[in-house]
């Protein structure tokens, strides 16, 4: 059996980088909005929001990638834990499920057959029904689902919302792109594979269970963006920076972030101007003005004052062996790279080691739930998630006293 | 000069292949890495800095990015403690004791020391940083948590011994969460900040650890 083909570093690694998708998803024409229409794409969230009755919304969502662990009927389970994942996230609960696959023709249908029969029993574990899908001969094999999911309109957890003072609560450990990069070049003890594959076979429904119990004021996935991606999206920040990697003068970071003691604030950055051309990357912090100049730092959605997040590394959960694969064999990712890129300035870190710098950017498959929770009941929500049996903890705070995130010790 | 040709090859697989052509070289030889995309030349500097080897970039078009690392004095002592290391914790997992390294760390976890007198427990603590600061040989490392944290802080009465035992050599690190919990950040008067992770290290590491309270 092809098994060392069938998986080439899919998950969420496999993702096309933010900045690129920026770029384009900016380009897309204006369209009259639907009033009805409670979420969709403008605000980077997990999945879309519509509203059909008064009490009655629907929330869609859909994902795919290629195979990130050698197992076939594992990465149906992953694809599937991670497609619905979007769902859970946004408060609703998946109904409908549709496949979505990538299948070369010449290959062994019982791979096939494995990958679906996982992706259905996670679909059934949810309390959704598979209904159908759409197939079709490629190259390399690709797989995820379409879900549709029913919320009340009134209770739709936004990944926007979260207030100076909440805790961050994550709900599962990091490191599924190192862990499964590893495990790419045949590196990864079993423990470890073991350990990652757990988690992202864990569906975020528990979790999403016990938050819809609290007052929660922002959540999201943490998925191909990493933490501090999916974070800043959370804190409404928008970058200061563009220096896509890809762009052709493209001038990315590479000790990335700002380090401590470096705070110039370069209130003049740029964005991309039409022809897609960055200025002013986020190397040196050197600035070009252009009529596309924007304000310096972060301003969270609804145009109140910019918040900022404090988050602790030594409270962050990972997988076990995450440091050892990062500090001695440098199994690290592209994309999380673009994710450093991306994020340029927003990050500040302070006492954070190499490895822990890059778990951070690590993008996740099937990550766990990151969740703004009011500081008088964190302990308590985080007592009740522990007992679902992942690795989780409270590895922040959010406040007014910052536009950036601060990592520190 | 070693050259690889890593075009079409996705991360991290350049920079595992440059890593086992770098690593066995002496210093001032170079391996040369050609990579198809800028993230590959990016992860590669990583590499490059985390290990101390020079670190050359040359774009000759969009798809090919020649990378030179070239080994200096710095990597290769870096690599040889590593070795060392490795083979120390190779003699362990035979059942063969290494020689016990000299030297020790010391905790402070509380601003006072035994029970149940707080306030005796205050002069004894202080008496000990004393003590420790006239010693011969001084501590690597002096950590500081949860209470002991004050002491490193504004207004602690030990400052000048922990200045003093800084001056000679020791390692003066305060727990960064135990710092913000007390909002003591900005309080800090002497050492440097660690965390959890540095503090598991120090503490299951080669080194004797004394803990006063």
């Amino acid at each position: 059996m092809e098994q060392i083909e069938f998986c080439k570093g899919g998950g969420c690694t496999a993702k096309l980088g933010p900045d690129i998708l920026d770029r384009v998803l900016s380009r897309l024409p204006a369209q009259k909005r639907d009033p009805d229409l409670l979420v969709g794409f403008d605000t980077n969230d997990d999945a879309a929001v519509y509203r059909v009755s008064e009490d009655r919304a629907i929330v869609q969502t859909l994902d795919f990638f290629p195979p990130m662990v050698d197992d076939p009927y594992l990465f149906g389970q992953i694809a599937a834990a991670n497609a619905m994942s979007d769902i859970w996230a946004m408060g609703g609960r998946p109904v409908t499920a549709l496949n979505i696959v990538c299948f070369p023709q010449s290959w062994d249908l019982n791979i096939l057959g494995r990958i679906m029969q996982g992706g259905a029993e996670k679909v059934a574990e949810a309390g959704a029904s598979l209904c159908g899908g759409h197939s079709i001969n490629d190259n390399d094999v690709k797989y995820g689902l379409s879900v549709t999911g029913l919320i009340d309109p009134a209770r739709v957890l936004t990944n926007v919302g979260a207030r100076a003072g909440d805790r961050l609560l994550l709900t599962k450990p990091l490191g599924t792109g190192i862990v499964c990069t590893a495990g790419r070049v045949k590196a990864a003890d079993p423990a470890s594979m073991d350990e990652a594959i757990r988690s992202m076979t864990t569906l975020n429904k528990y979790a999403a269970k016990v938050l819809s119990r609290y007052e929660v004021h922002a959540c999201t996935d943490v998925t191909g963006f990493s933490l501090l991606g999916h974070l800043s999206e959370m804190l409404g920040m928008k970058r200061r920076a563009s220096g896509s990697p890809d762009a052709e003068d493209g001038g990315g970071q590479v000790a990335g972030g700002r380090q401590a003691g470096q705070t110039d604030q370069t209130s003049d950055m740029t964005l991309p101007d039409s022809t897609g051309q960055t200025a002013g990357a986020g190397l040196a912090g050197n600035s070009n003005k252009t009529d596309h100049a924007v304000q310096a730092g972060s301003r969270n959605q609804s145009g109140s004052s910019p918040l900022g997040a404090v988050i602790h590394t030594s409270a962050v959960p990972h997988f076990k062996r995450v440091r050892e694969f990062v500090e001695e064999d440098f199994f690290i990712t592209a994309n999380g790279q673009r994710n450093r890129n991306h994020l340029g300035d927003l990050v500040e870190f302070h006492n954070t080691a190499f490895w822990q710098q890059e778990l951070l950017f690590d993008p996740q498959t099937s990550g766990g739930l990151l969740a703004a929770v009011p500081n008088e009941i964190a302990d308590e929500v985080l007592t009740e998630i522990k007992e679902l049996g992942l690795p989780c903890s409270l590895i922040g705070e959010v406040t007014d006293q910052l536009d950036h995130i601060l990592v520190t010790a | 000069m070693i050259s690889l040709d890593e075009r079409g090859k996705q991360c991290p697989i350049p920079i595992v292949d440059t890593k086992k052509a770098v690593e066995p070289l002496g210093v001032g030889e170079v391996v040369e890495t050609v990579v198809d995309n800028e993230i590959s030349a990016q992860n590669l500097k990583k590499f490059a800095d985390q290990r101390q080897y020079a670190y050359e970039m040359e774009k000759v078009s969009n798809t090919e990015y020649r990378v030179r690392l070239t080994v200096t004095e710095a990597a290769k002592e870096l690599q040889d403690k590593g070795t060392a290391t490795f083979n120390e914790q190779d003699y362990q997992a035979c059942g063969i004791p290494a020689a016990a390294p000299q030297g020790y760390i010391v905790v402070i976890s509380s601003d006072s020391m035994g029970e149940p007198e707080k306030e005796l427990g205050k002069i004894l603590l202080k008496g000990f940083l004393f003590a420790l600061s006239k010693k011969e040989d001084v501590p690597k490392k002096i950590i500081f948590y949860n209470g002991g944290a004050r002491l490193t802080c504004e207004g602690s009465e030990s400052l000048d011994d922990l200045r003093e035992l800084e001056k000679s050599g020791a390692e003066i690190a305060t727990c960064g969460t135990c710092l913000k919990f007390q909002n003591l950040e900005d309080k800090l008067k002497v050492g440097g900040v660690t965390n959890m992770y540095e503090i598991t290290e120090a503490l299951t590491g080669p080194y004797r650890v004394v803990k006063p309270c």
